[in-house]
């Protein structure tokens, strides 16, 4: 029997003001899709907008994001609830998107195993993430979308989505120190390329 | 407080999105029922295959049982 998400033969109290927690235990307790589809309407705008900003292709972006409603729906039962629904979803989205440009390009620049240069600060640059952070919209676009899509997806989780290192390690199953170096590096590469387009630009 | 200038661009880029939710929505319902088409013919096939196996074997099958 085809399961119709669109039309559910069983009817629920699904409300818009349950938490995405309270549809995940119902659903999984009930098996009742309008749980699912609670879910699928708060989430699916920002996961396609989340799959377009990183594979640039609306096709591409329409089935990433048709994959990632798909594994959410069969792992929902491994939720833990250690971190925020939303934070699990995002993570599968970047995780899925990161893979399909993996297997686009073989090499996809930070997402390589680089772990950087012997003895090299890999602290957080304060300096670097108040630049970062006070470009304007428009620019920030601009150079989001000319460094390579692995340093993209990295920023995105740490100044988007606010993932946690231990977070972004998950995502790219790299250790803390790699993941650490990633970001330093992707925040330099995003400087840098900043100051190339916009130089002698007020 | 001033927005964070990464989420601003989000809801940007989201404004600008034009998709429709139900195509998406079919895509996985499409998705989810072959996957449960597989799993119920596997569930179904999988012990008459072990059983298969087990008189290729040599061994008594259950049936023979």
């Amino acid at each position: 029997m085809l399961v119709n998400l669109l039309n559910p033969m069983i009817t629920g109290a699904a409300s818009s003001s349950m938490t995405d927690e309270e549809a995940i235990e119902k659903y999984l307790s009930s098996q009742n899709v309008n749980y699912f589809n609670l879910l699928y309407k708060r989430y699916f705008r920002k996961v396609y907008g989340k799959c377009f900003s990183l594979l640039k292709s609306q096709a591409r972006a329409e089935d990433a994001a048709q994959e990632v409603f798909v594994k959410v729906l069969l792992n929902l039962s491994k939720f833990t609830g250690k971190s925020k629904f939303s934070t699990w979803l995002y993570s599968i989205t970047y995780n899925y998107c990161i893979d399909v440009i993996r297997k686009k390009k073989k090499d996809l620049g930070v997402l390589v195993d680089d772990i950087g240069r012997y003895g090299e600060n890999i602290e957080d640059d304060d300096k670097a993430d108040t630049e970062i952070l006070e470009t304007n919209v428009h620019r920030l676009k601009e150079v989001l979308n000319i460094i390579p899509a692995g340093d993209k997806a990295v920023l995105l989780m740490k100044y988007q989505d606010d993932f946690s290192i231990k977070e972004i390690c998950k995502v790219l199953t790299k250790s803390e120190s790699a993941v650490k170096m990633k970001i330093k590096r992707a925040k330099e590469k995003f400087l840098r390329v900043y100051k190339e387009t916009y130089a002698g630009v007020a | 407080m001033k927005k964070n200038n990464f989420k601003e661009l989000e809801e940007l880029e989201l404004e600008g999105l034009s998709i429709s939710s139900d195509k998406i929505l079919n895509g996985i319902s499409a998705d989810i029922g072959i996957l449960r088409y597989i799993s119920e013919v596997v569930e179904l096939y999988f012990p008459k295959i072990i059983d298969l196996f087990v008189g290729l074997a040599g061994a008594n099958t259950q049936q023979d049982k």
